[in-house]
């Protein structure tokens, strides 16, 4: 190896051989591992578009309002009274 | 791994190119580890991208750009990995490492002198005999940095086998 061109012949020789198919296993496995991740990361961003939607109907910072059942619940609970929220309630009512 | 991408079955590409795509890499990467690593990520990134490939280019081509360019990715990683290496050596903090180098490692030692990009450009243009255009088209660089990288090149190699060959 002492001339360029005896050099360039030497790195013409190639290298050893390989195990094709444990390297295609581990190709495998990881194309699999990717795929997982890619659901579960799926997965996550429905929920946490789920969890907004959720917060933006029922937060009542974001929109409350007596329109709304729940919050027709919280801010007029006359207009649900009666003897079903007596028994609810226990207020000796009967029902 | 039976998928089938568009029109190319992955196992079948995988089956057709496997020997191109080791024969690059042992030309870039001298530890056999690394040249496992190398091979599978060029593989993986075949599989990412196969459903994008739109046939513009022949499908060796295309195998043989992304086997390139992986590949001095790979390098310049592995360039920045050895000299932080060498920095916290330097100051004690992790033990000097013994690298799991191949018999013949003498082959790789001019090597190990040039950048990355010198090395793919000597590499494809006197080891693999490639033209030069077809180098600035692989690696995506004008021709006359194709042209400049190749001379230093060279005069690099030709310098390390002088003083150590």
């Amino acid at each position: 190896m002492v001339d360029y061109n005896g050099y360039i012949r030497e790195l013409k020789k190639g290298g050893a051989g390989a195990d094709f198919e444990r390297m295609r296993s581990l190709i495998e496995a990881r194309v699999s591992r990717r795929r997982s991740r890619s659901r579960a990361a799926l997965a996550g961003a429905l929920a946490v578009l789920l969890l907004m939607v959720a917060a933006y109907y029922y937060s009542p910072a974001l929109q409350a309002g007596n329109n709304d059942i729940l919050m027709s619940f919280v801010f007029d609970q006359e207009s649900v009274d009666g003897p079903l929220m007596d028994y609810v309630l226990e207020r000796n009512g009967t029902f | 791994m039976n998928t089938v991408m568009g029109k190319y079955d992955f196992a079948q590409v995988y089956a057709d190119h496997k020997e191109l795509v080791w024969k690059l890499v042992c030309r870039y990467a001298a530890a056999p580890p690394d040249r496992e690593d190398l091979f599978q990520e060029v593989f993986f990134k075949i599989h990412r991208a196969l459903p994008r490939f739109r046939g513009e280019s022949k499908l060796d081509t295309w195998i043989y750009r992304l086997t390139v360019n992986t590949a001095i990715d790979h390098l310049k990683k592995q360039r920045r990995y050895d000299g932080l290496r060498r920095v916290l050596e330097g100051f004690g903090l992790v033990k000097a490492e013994t690298p799991d180098l191949p018999a013949d490692e003498a082959v790789w030692r001019p090597l190990e002198k040039l950048n990355p990009r010198q090395r793919a450009i000597l590499l494809m243009a006197d080891v693999e005999e490639k033209k030069l255009e077809e180098i600035a088209r692989t690696l995506d660089i004008p021709l006359g940095t194709v042209k400049s990288n190749l001379s230093r090149a060279r005069e690099i190699v030709r310098k390390e086998l002088k003083d150590n060959g």
